[in-house]
Order: structure tokens, then sequence, then C-alpha cells
């Protein structure tokens, strides 16, 4: 399984690649450190007609280019390869706005409230 | 005391067996029938009488207690009592063409619930099927039918049978289900040690008015007056007892037979309190309705059969007509008088006032856009103060959870030890910067005579490792030397400034900043420009001052130092600005408002 994790912290990263490598031990992770860094590796993959990422996990409070914005620019056709992988909001956020705001973003799957943990995982594999 | 009491709790007791006219009690006598047997759900009547607010508007109120036997409706309607306390259900009366009229409305909410056995698992409307439900039509039945309509379950499914009015028939298994008030039966079940299960209608989008004054729409319309002050007593009464619930569920346990149903103070209590609930006396002034909400309810029928559709409230819900001014026709005269001398004062006030209001009006607007402001702000505040301390926290536990307990010596144990010292600082660094921004607010308090050139030096030198290791160099140039200002804002502003210069600065370019004061458009004008990284305002703009913004992944920034600046100088009535150009520099301008020298 190729994931992506998109995050500016790097503990944050760190333990949700531990977490991740205990569920699925064979998966491929790949880390961004915000969304501008994201896109790069997703327009490389497609560049390279590599596979594409199965599992997008997406922070919202990032610099140079936010989750939302991420969000927004990958929901363009430029990137239409990438739109069959799952996308996920998976953040520190826990306010009634940006769970609503998931709601007028139909490319993400599911908003997450950090920390990540196996039970989250199952139930994002389940909704693949 | 007692004597009292007790000759009260005669009359009372004589009231109930005895009076199928009024005439007994004089031309007079106003009789108030109760929905139920004595208990807190009347203590807003018992108050009204006993505190003398019927008195006091010349009205003998005399109030008839309920039972299992006794159908409010019926009472009214053969003239036993003028008026009478029902639930929303008298609804269904005034569908079926009785012609009653709704005075008030007491509690907000209807209290009827249906109570199940603990050990028969019926937790849900569907489980109800097939079952024994004891209901009684005056009693719920209606909320009770709209619950299974709107569930889905034809009604007939149910087994009802005739309300006993006991919790036996719960318990030895006679019957399955009750309908009950939330704010009694339940509370009972709970002293005798029986356990239940609730089901309640507001769950499944059945939300009615509870506990209501009615009377027949011809004495509403021929004693309009009479109606109003009843009502107006016993809204009084109602703000009495929610106020003295002790005192008044001291006078119901005096009433007969009160006792004899296992009712104690504690009981009445607690019911006191979920009548508070229903009647929401904090949100809704107590004996409010809304014609709004009678129309829902009656689409409510409507949808599910128990209406036709053609009816409508028509006069089901008693209004203060100009109909009924004619009562008050007397009055008028006087009134009128009164009214011509007012206009005459208020004509010669007029000019004043409207000055007055105006002045008034501009103030509240003024406050008000500061409110909506400082509230925005406080909300975004909250957003990032949860957010920065939140995901540290996260962290925190999530690196706890990965530490290998069973192998402290395994490998990834000091990269988690490592993290988790850096992340624990990162919180305290981030729980400080907060303190400093909640305090930033009550800044300039300190404001005196200042040297921006001493300033500028005191600076230089808490930062000068930074400046140093980073090979800058920095000019300055002082058109305005002497300032009055805030000594402690000054340092704030200079050192945020250039200690973000440095930190931004073009890694393969010589850093130099140059540091200016002069003066402009009548106020001092303190510049600060760099030949740093730069910013794109065009995308960051707006956020660049905002709290905890960060737009450089590569470099540590808490993201709050703009922030204070920009809070701090605004405090002071200054302003500041900023212009910047990617791979070239920034230069921010912050314009001081000459303060007043003493």
């Amino acid at each position: 399984m190729n994931i992506l994790l998109i995050d500016d912290d790097e503990v944050t990263n760190y333990i949700n690649k531990r977490i991740f490598s205990v569920v699925y031990p064979d998966s491929n992770i790949v880390i961004a450190g915000n969304g501008a860094e994201a896109l790069t590796v997703i327009e490389d993959n497609i560049s390279k007609a590599m596979p594409i990422f199965d599992l997008i996990l997406v922070d919202i409070s990032m610099p140079d280019m936010d989750g939302w914005e991420f969000i927004d620019a990958v929901s363009d056709n430029k990137y239409i390869q990438q739109h069959k992988g799952h996308f996920f909001m998976l953040t520190s956020s826990v306010f009634d706005d940006d769970i609503i705001k998931v709601q007028s973003k139909p490319i993400i799957k599911k908003f997450f409230s950090k920390p990540l943990d196996i039970q989250k995982i199952k139930e994002m594999v389940e909704l693949c | 005391m007692y004597l009292k009491t007790k000759i009260l709790a005669l009359i009372l007791l004589l009231i109930s067996v005895w009076g199928a006219d009024f005439s007994a009690f004089g031309q007079d006598s106003i009789f108030i029938q109760l929905k139920w047997r004595h208990q807190f759900q009347f203590a807003g009547y018992y108050a009204a009488v006993n505190k003398g607010y019927f008195k006091e508007l010349g009205l003998n109120v005399y109030l008839r207690e309920g039972g299992p036997n006794i159908i409010s409706v019926d009472e009214v309607e053969k003239g036993h009592s003028q008026y009478a306390v029902s639930s929303s259900e008298i609804i269904s009366d005034y569908i079926s063409g009785k012609p009653l009229s709704v005075i008030t409305v007491f509690f907000q909410h209807s209290p009827y619930v249906l109570l199940t056995s603990a050990h028969s698992n019926i937790k849900r409307p569907s489980d109800l099927i097939d079952k024994r439900v004891m209901a009684a039509n005056e009693q719920g039945w209606t909320q009770i039918k709209a619950v299974f309509l709107k569930e889905g379950i034809n009604p007939a499914l149910l087994k009802v049978q005739q309300h006993q009015w006991g919790f036996k028939h719960l318990e030895n298994g006679e019957a399955d289900a009750m309908s009950a008030y939330s704010s009694f039966e339940p509370f009972m079940l709970d002293k005798m040690g029986i356990h239940y299960n609730i089901i309640k209608p507001v769950d499944y989008g059945v939300d009615f008015y509870g506990d209501l004054l009615f009377s027949s729409q011809d004495y509403v319309k021929n004693n309009a007056e009479e109606v109003e002050e009843v009502r107006d007593a016993l809204i009084k009464g109602w703000d009495y007892a929610f106020a003295h619930r002790e005192e008044m569920a001291d006078y119901i346990l005096s009433l007969p037979g009160v006792k004899d149903r296992g009712i104690d103070k504690s009981l009445l209590l607690k019911e006191a309190a979920e009548l508070y609930n229903l009647a929401q006396p904090d949100l809704i002034a107590i004996g409010h309705m809304n014609i709004g909400r009678w129309q829902a309810i009656l689409n409510t029928y409507k949808e599910l059969g128990l209406a036709p559709a053609d009816i409508t409230l028509g006069n089901f819900v008693f209004t203060t007509t100009p109909d009924e001014y004619r009562h008050k026709f007397k009055n008028a005269f006087y009134i009128s008088l009164g009214l011509l001398a007012s206009v005459l004062f208020v004509l010669a006030y007029n000019y004043q006032l409207k000055k007055e209001v105006r002045k008034q009006t501009h103030k509240i607007q003024t406050t008000t856009d500061e409110l909506m402001l400082s509230n925005a702000e406080l909300e975004k505040f909250a957003y990032v103060a949860s957010h920065n301390l939140r995901a540290p926290v996260i962290n925190i536990i999530s690196l706890l959870s990965l530490y290998n307990r069973e192998r402290p010596n395994a490998e990834d144990n000091s990269y988690i030890i490592e993290k988790l010292d850096s992340t624990t600082k990162n919180l305290h660094n981030t729980l400080k910067d907060l303190i400093q921004v909640v305090s930033s607010k009550s800044v300039g308090l300190d404001a005196q005579e200042v040297n921006i050139e001493h300033v500028f030096e005191e600076v230089k030198e808490s930062i000068s490792e930074l400046i140093n290791n980073s090979e800058t160099n920095i000019y300055t140039h002082f058109e305005v030397k002497k300032l009055y200002y805030s000594h402690k804002v000054l340092t704030s502003i200079l050192i945020n400034l250039l200690t973000n210069s440095i930190k931004y600065k073009r890694p393969e370019v010589h850093a130099i900043i140059e540091v200016s004061t002069r003066v402009k458009n009548n106020k001092i004008e303190l510049r600060v420009t760099d030949n740093g990284l730069g910013i794109n305002l065009k995308k960051h703009g707006e956020k660049l001052f905002g709290l905890f913004q960060r737009f450089n992944t590569n470099i540590d920034g808490s993201g709050i130092g703009l922030h204070i600046v920009k809070k701090q100088v605004e405090t002071l009535g200054g302003e500041i600005k900023v212009e910047s150009t990617v791979n070239v520099g920034t230069t921010f301008y912050i314009y001081i408002n000459s303060l007043p020298k003493v």
C-alpha cells in the first residue's frame, strides 16, 4: 500500500509512520512537510507513471500551503489519476467549522482528529 | 399554622368532592380544575392563591384537585370549572370540534414519556409492537401515538389497555409500558427501587407543549379582562414557586392525600427541578406561547392523519384582540387625557430626545462593532490556542504509547525520549507565548519620554549573539530621537522586527538592516528595512500578522512575534504596514501617533 502523510510536524510524521508500519508492515510511506511539497510528490509520481497513493492523510494547519489549499489544488483535473486514491483529513482541530468544511470538499472521505491509532487506520481502509 | 393548613386542607377536600356549580361559593367564584392530584406540577397555582396574587386583583379563585377519573375538558364543558389545566393534547379536542381556547402555556416541553420495566428490554418504540401499553386519552396518548406514526409503526400494532395508574402492573408483568410524567413517576420508581427504561417523544421528533391553562372560547370572549388577570397572577405564582421550591414543597406535603401516596419532600424537589427544565424560564418567559409552535403541533397532527387538512387554529390560541378592549373603554377617556399631556411633554423634549437617541445609537453601534471585532478575535485566538496546545499534547500521548517499556534499551526509545523532551519544551514555549499575547492588551501604561537611540542600543546588546553569528550589518538614521511612548512596546517592536529580519535572511547574501525614524504626516514613522527572503504579500498578506501563522517550513518560528507587535502598536493608537518583494527584502513601517508630551 502506498501512503502519503502530509504534516509539517516531524514528531507527528514519525509517530504516524510507526503506527502505519505496525498495521501494514509492507506499506510504502512518503512524507511531505506541507501542501506544496505534497503536490510536487504527486506530480512527480504521475509523470513517472508510478502507482498512485492509496491513502493520503492531510493536516490542516501547515506553513506555505495549508491542508485546505492543498485539497483545493489537488482537486484539479491535472491530478486526476491521483483522485482514485483516498483522501482523509487528520488534524488536531476539533472545531465544528473545520468538520463542517470537510462536507464541502467531496474529495475528502472523512475527517479524523489526531492522534492516529490502529482503530482509525482500520476505519480508513474500510472506507476505501 | 398547623390549624390553618388543616382548615385549608378541609376546604380543598370539600371543593374536590362537592362543587357541582359555582353558586355555593358565591357569584364571583372562579374555579380552576387541576390536571392531576396535588404535586409540584401545580405549585404555581398554589402560590398564586396563597400569596394573594388573585386576591389583589379582586379574584376569588379556588383550585380543584384532579385525578384519574376527572377529565379537564369535561369539567370545563359541563361548567364545573371556568378554567382547567391540560397539556397540548387539548388540541385533539379542539380538532374534534370542541370550542376551547388555550390561555397560556407554563411548560415549554411536554413531560409525557413512556416507562417500561427494565427487565422487559423495551428501549425504543419499535420494541413495543405487540406489547401491552397502559395509556389514557387525556394523558399523553396522542403524543405517544405521534411517536409511533413518525417511526412508521402503526399504533394498532400495540395492545393499548386502560391506564391503571400504578406501578404494580409494570412490576408484575400485567403491562409492558405505561405513559407517565418525566417529572414525577421516574422519581417515584427510583424511590421504590424499581428499575425502568424511558422513551421520550422529544427524542423521536415529537415536541409538544406541556401543561397549559385553557377555557371555553365563549368564556374567554366574554371575560377577556379576567382571563388576562388570571393568567398574569399564575405567571407570578410560577415565578414565586420556582424561586421558593422548599416552601412550596412543604405546603404541598400538607395537602390531603399527598403523603398517603408516598410522596416526600425530596421527591417534590426533584419534580420541581425537572419541571423547571421543562418550563425553561431562563430562556422563555413563563407563560409565553408562540402561535408558530401551535401551528407546528397542528401540522404534526395533520401529517399523522390525526386532523383534517383544512382545519385552522382559529380562536384556539388566546390573544388580546382589539375586540376585548371594549371592556376597557371607561379607562380610555382618562388614558386619552394622559396621552394628550404626554404628547405635549414629549413634543417639548422631542428635539432633545432625538439628539440624545442619535448620540446613543452611534455609541451603541460603535460598541457593537468593537465587540464583534473583539469577539471574532477571541474566537480566532481560541482556535489557534487550542490547536497549538492540543498538537504537542497529542504527540506526547502518542510518543508515550510508542515507548517500549519491556526493553528500555530498544533502539527507538532514545529517539522517543529526545522527541518527548523537545515536544514538552515546545508546549512550554507555546504556553509562554500565549500568556504574552493575553497580557499584550494591557501595554502602554508605562508611557514616558524615551530616547530611541538608547532603546536601540539596549536591544542590539540583548541580541548581540544573533547579530554577530549571522554577520548582519545594521545601519541607523534617527531623525526623531525623543518620543513619548511605552519603553516596553518600543523594545518589543525592535526586538521582533530585527530578529525576524535576521531569521529570514537570504543565505547567499550578506544581511543588511536599516532602522530609521522621521516625521511624516504629523506622525512618527519608524522604518525597518532588510534585504532578506521577502514574502509574497499577495498570497500571505492577510495572514502576516495572524497568530501562529508561519510561512516558511525550514526556519523555526512560533508565528507570534508580528502578531504581538501589531497588537501592541494598535493598542497605543498606532499603525503597522509592510512592503515586501520575494528575494529582495521587506520593509516594516510603524506609525506612532505623537503621544502628547507632559
